[in-house]
This record gives C-alpha cells, structure tokens and sequence, in this order.
C-alpha cells in the first residue's frame, strides 16, 4: 500500500533531466516575468500608494489618506462616468457577441474561398483602435457624414442629424463602432463551432429538429465555454475602452461619452491629479474583477464542458 | 544548455550594443506644441538653422495638451529636451521646481543676444531675479470679421468700439439678411479667450487673486449665457450640436465662408486668413466687442523659448535662441507669423516684408494696445478642470437642459469646489 503510492527515488540522470527541463521552461519564459515584475507589479504597486496622496505628475506625492477615494463619492462627473460605462458595457458586449456568433456561423461552413471572409470581417478588428478609424468614424457620422447622406436619399428630405455631437445618440455611435470590432470573438467562435462533431447534427437530422432546435439544443450548449471566454474579455475590454470615446468625441457631448478609463485620462494627464486618477484606476480593477468574478461563479450554471 | 547560455548572452549582448549606439551622439532635441500651420514654421527654422550653423536638431512636436502631458512626463524623468517652449501658465511651477536654466550668463558669454532688444521685452521672462526664458513674440486675441461677406450684404464691417450688445444685434442682422451665420459658436465658447475678455471688460478677472475662486460677479455669466442663447436660438450661428465634437480649425464655419465672424488669437488669426481669403475674400481683427470702455484686451507673451536646466546641449540651444532672435533669414522666414519679433533691428527688417496676412495681425497689434491693460496672472493649476466645466455649461444652457441661471449656478458651484481643494 505505501510502497505504491509512495514516490519511485530518481535516479540521478532523471532529476538532473528534470531541472534540466524546469530551467528550459523558465528561461523560456523568462521575458514574460521580468515584463510581469518591472513593468506591470512595480507600476501597480506605484500606482496603489500614489491613490493615496495628491500628485500632480512634477512634484513630490504628498500623503492624502484617503481623501481621493472620498471624494469620488462627491464628485459629480465621476458618477455620471460610472453610468454611462455600465451602459456602455451592458449594450456592447451582448451586442458584439450576437454578431460576432452570426457571422462565425455563417463563416464556418466550407465554401470555396471562405478563408478569404475570414480575413475580410478579421480586417475590422486589426484596425480597431487606430485613430484612423476613429477619424472615419466621426466623418461618417457627422452633419456632412455618409450616414446622413444615405438617410437624405432614402427619405428624401435633407438630414443635417450630428450623430456623434448630439447628446441623444453620441454613446450609440460609440457603441456601434465597437460592435463593428467582432473580428476576434468572431475567429474564436468559428474555430468553436468547428469542435462541434458532425454527428450531432446529423442524428437530429434523422430525428426531424427544426433549424431552431439544431441552434438551440446543439450548437449553443456546445459553444457555451467559448461563450464564457468571449463574455469574460468583452466585458473586461468593454470596461476599459478609451481611445474611441478620447478620438472622437473627447467625453463630450456634456460628459455623455466620459467612459470610465477616459476619466481617468482627463484626471491624471489633463487636470493634473494623478493620485486621484490613480485611486480611480483601482476602483476599475475592483468593478472589473467584481463582474469577472460573477460571470465566473454563475458560469457553473449554464457553461457545458464536454467530459 | 550550454546553447541556451550563449543564446542569451548574443541577446545581452546586442541589447547593450543597441542602448549604447543609441546613446552615442545624440542630436539636440527641441520640442514645442502647434497648430498644423505653426508647426511648419517651427520645422523649417529647425532646417534652416540646422543647415546653417550645422548643428544637428531632432525635433519633437505635439498638440497643446499633449504637449503639456508629456513635458510633464519628461520633467518627471528628468529627460527634459535640450531645447523647449514654454507658456505663461506653467513656466512659473517649472521655475519653482528648479526644472529650467537661468540664461542670464548665457547672455552675458554673448551666446544669446539682446543688445537690439528692448528691457520691457525681457522682463517678462525674469522670475526672482533670474531670466528663465526669452519670449520671441507676443500674441492676443480678437475678433475676425469677413470683410468682403459683409460688406456684400450691405453692412458695415464693426470697428474696435462695438459694444457687446451691438455685437449681438450685428450678428443676428447679418443672419437675417444672408442666412449665414453672423458669428461662428467655436469662438464664442472659449473661456479661456472670448469670454475671459467678456469678464475683464466687465471689471473682473476669471479668478481672484488668492486663486481659490472665481474672480467676477456671477451675474456677469448669467448674461453671457442669455446673449450667446438669444444667438442660438435664433438660428444665427451654428447649433451647439456642431460644437461637441472638435472638427479641426479647416471645418469650422469661418473657414468655410459660413459664418461672418470668429473669435480667435491672433496666432490662429493669419491661419482663418489665409484659409479664406481666396475663396472668400480678406479679413480683418477688432478687439472683442465690450472691451474699449475697461480695457478688456491684454498682450501675452506667447513665445517662451527656454532650455532645460540638465540640457546636454546647451550651447546649441542657446544658438537656437539667438537665431530666432537675430537672425535675418530666420525672421524673413518666419514673417512675423510667430509674433512681432522683438529685437527692434529684426522688427523693422520684417515690416517690409510682410504678407497681407501677418500685415494684419502686426497692425492689430499696434492698434489693439491702445485696449489692453494688465495682464492677467498666470492661471491657478485646476484651470483646464474649470475650463472643462464651462464647456459642459456652456453646451447644457444651449441644449435646453438648464437656464443660463442654473447654468452660471452650476458652474460657479464647481469651480468653487475645484479652484478651493
């Protein structure tokens, strides 16, 4: 009983092909945590004491207690950001993810040439956070952009509509933009959708499901773990999405555009309050790992993982 | 694992290879923020002074706020450019935290040059007995009217004296019998300009002296707000939905013969100029309208060239200064576009030179004077944050969301809170 679970003694080649092994495996990865310690742990553990002092960016951090994470709670345009990131995340990221699955379904059939599409509504994603197309997107939805020229002709009345500098609409263009960003959930989601066996479908075929019930019944439960990882970093990238909302509308109209990550900017580089920002930086990470944490206990619930 | 070793150690090695060649012979670094239209100015003086005196310059350019980001950043590291241009609103905190060099001696070796300039052109770059800066050229602000529009439409173009009641009702005029807009909102909405001259001329100042609040009447916003809305609303410029997104000086409805005046400084104003002046014909600069009674209108150093206090280079960076100072073809170049120069050889030498559109900001500058008093101190550090905050305002009134009552209430609140932490 104890001799078989007890550990066979290594003889001497195999320990030291073993260490052998562990050195290869840390060396390899060594870039990584030396990128880990210097430039991610000691910033954020910098960035941690700095949310507790008043710092300007020039000077020396002076000691603040808490007083930047009190006055959060009374700063206006801190909680108007916090409503419209929340808004922002809870359209998007649904949002996103239907369309990146409905173009994946569509893209991972056989056809001839697919590969092709693929890389055609991939090219959206790869672009993604250029200014250039910030800048595309502003012309297009401005007074003299292309969508009112398309709204004139279809309704043959002139619109004059600022769609990214009316209040009503400004997040919505936003918003609309990042969906057009479904190219990496969508790549994740084909590659899913391949894992699927054949078989399945097959034999629902044979039992007479309807397209809906092969959808519902097979594919969704299938692609529920893939789901999960899509939900996860949508939401997490959801959270921290800037540079659009810094192109092209800069926070305004009135702050209907001020996402989370964007006041921060403003705070800590425009306004010169870095401990402030600092000290809001960290209240991302709680709100992040606050709903990271919930989509991970619920996923117990409705992910499937195949056994 | 004896691969593995010589492995890193090649990558070591060409690591260090890399950092050292980088570090070797380093040009002068320069920087400054601008315009598209300035930066080609501050380019080619860097070529020119290159070529010239043969000292190799790498130049490093940003927009304003960048610009002030980024310095920030730099000052931090202590890895400030050799070479850098400063403004009235933060040289004082860069002085006091030791960051700049005091130039005096440079003077005295003769490096810098300031026997044609006048005292009261230095002085503005002296803090505490030292001279951190030398400003090569001051700028104001105004108001831009389009002066073949309006004279088409039968009207006068407005002098100097137009009060800001005058000015609304010439606005809502030139709308009522063209169409177009009798001014353009991207003027009308800058605090830090039009409506900071708007409270001068009102006997106030944006901030007070401890800079701990705001320094005028909040009655004097409330009115502000009412005319900008009676001009909104009555469809006499443009709306306010066109204000919220910045579009670029080339969209705006002065440049594109849309709107009959702009508020602007007199910097940007050569740029509105020469942007127009083909198509639509010449324009002209006026004081902002209410200043003539109180002397509204100030001039403000806007060209501080300073170096910075562990420059590695600053026998070339005080070459740099002397150049924009006393050099001819430097001056003949840049044609006043950056200011009037201050060296009074180099004035005059330019004067004969002139394009029509730096003619016009010079002469402004010689007529406007007769406006302006004191400057006014440089800005408390929560400055950008109010300024933010009437943006925010100033769209709200407009939108309908709150009365221009509410609106000043608001906005008086905010900045107490901010300008007091």
């Amino acid at each position: 009983m104890t001799a078989a679970t007890a550990k066979k003694p290594m003889t001497k080649g195999a320990r030291l092909r073993k260490r052998r092994n562990n050195l290869a495996g840390l060396a390899f990865i060594s870039p990584w945590l030396f990128g880990l310690l210097v430039f991610t742990s000691i910033p954020m553990l910098y960035s941690l004491y700095l949310s507790f002092t008043k710092f300007d960016g020039l000077g020396d951090p002076k000691w603040y207690g808490l007083n930047n994470y009190i006055n959060m709670f009374q700063d206006g345009v801190f909680w108007k950001s916090v409503g419209i990131t929340f808004q922002y995340v809870f359209i998007l990221v649904p949002l996103r993810l239907s369309a990146a699955l409905g173009v994946a379904m569509v893209l991972a059939s056989n056809h001839r040439g697919i590969g092709l599409y693929r890389t055609v509504y991939y090219i959206p994603s790869l672009l993604s956070g250029s200014v250039a197309i910030a800048i595309i997107w502003s012309k297009l939805f401005g007074t003299d952009g292309a969508i009112n020229g398309i709204l004139t002709m279809m309704l043959g009345r002139p619109m004059t509509y600022n769609w990214v500098g009316e209040p009503a609409t400004a997040l919505y263009s936003l918003i609309l933009l990042g969906c057009w960003h479904f190219g990496s959930s969508m790549l994740i989601f084909v590659s899913g959708l391949k894992q699927i066996p054949q078989s399945y479908y097959e034999a629902a075929l044979i039992d007479g499901a309807s397209p809906w019930q092969r959808f519902s019944r097979i594919t969704l439960p299938m692609l529920t773990p893939v789901i999960f990882f899509n939900l996860v970093m949508g939401i997490i990238n959801a959270f921290k999405a800037f540079s659009e909302a810094l192109i092209i509308t800069d926070g305004g109209p009135m702050n209907r555009t001020m996402l989370f990550a964007l006041y921060i900017y403003k705070q800590g580089f425009t306004y010169f309050k870095m401990g402030y920002a600092c000290a809001m930086s960290w209240v991302l990470l709680l709100i992040i790992s606050v709903f990271s944490i919930f989509v991970f206990k619920s996923s117990d619930g409705w992910v499937h993982y195949e056994e | 694992m004896k691969k593995l070793c010589t492995v890193l150690m090649a990558v070591l090695l060409a690591a260090l290879v890399l950092t050292t060649a980088m570090a070797a012979d380093e040009p002068m670094r320069m920087t400054w923020w601008g315009s598209e239209s300035s930066n080609k100015i501050y380019l080619g003086v860097s070529d020119m002074f290159s070529q010239e005196l043969g000292i190799e310059v790498e130049n490093e350019y940003l927009s304003w706020d960048d610009y002030w980001t980024k310095l920030n950043t730099l000052a931090a590291a202590n890895d400030l450019p050799d070479s850098l241009r400063m403004d009235l609103a933060y040289i004082k905190s860069y002085v006091d935290k030791g960051l700049l060099m005091d130039l005096t001696e440079l003077v005295e070796k003769g490096l810098i040059d300031l026997s044609d300039v006048p005292e009261s052109a230095i002085s503005g770059g002296m803090f505490d007995g030292g001279l951190y800066a030398i400003n090569a050229g001051s700028n104001s602000i105004g108001m831009l009217y389009n002066v073949k529009m309006i004279t088409d439409a039968g009207m006068e173009v407005p002098g100097h004296e137009l009060t800001w009641a005058e000015f609304e009702q010439f606005v809502l005029d030139f709308y009522a019998k063209t169409g177009i807009y009798g001014s353009d909102l991207w003027g009308l909405r800058d605090y830090n300009g039009t409506f900071r001259a708007y409270v001068r001329s009102n006997g106030g100042q944006l901030y007070n002296e401890a800079q701990d609040n705001l320094g005028f009447e909040q009655q004097i916003l409330v009115d502000y707000l009412n005319s900008i809305k009676r001009l909104h609303d009555a469809g006499a410029v443009q709306n306010v939905s066109e204000i919220t997104v910045d579009v670029g000086r080339e969209n705006q409805p002065y440049s594109k013969g849309q709107a009959a005046s702009i508020t602007t400084t007199t910097d940007s104003g050569t740029t509105y100029y020469s942007m127009v002046k083909d198509t639509f014909g010449p324009s002209v600069l006026r004081i902002i309208p209410g200043s003539a009674e109180n002397k509204g209108m100030w001039v403000k150093p806007s060209q501080f060239m300073a170096i910075a206090k562990d420059a590695e280079h600053v026998e070339e960076a005080a070459a740099y200064i002397n150049y924009w100072t006393n050099s001819e073809s430097c001056n003949e170049f840049i044609s006043g576009r950056r200011g009037v120069p201050i060296s009074n050889k180099m004035a005059s030498f330019v004067g004969s030179k002139l394009d029509e559109a730096s003619k016009m900001t010079f002469d402004y500058m010689v007529e406007m004077a007769a406006y302006a008093s004191e400057l006014y101190d440089p800005d408390p550090i929560a400055h950008s944050e109010v300024d933010a905050e009437f943006s925010t305002t100033f769209q709200s009134v407009l939108f309908g969301e709150m009365t221009p009552e509410e609106g000043a209430k608001h906005f008086f609140e905010f900045a107490a809170k901010v300008l007091g932490e």
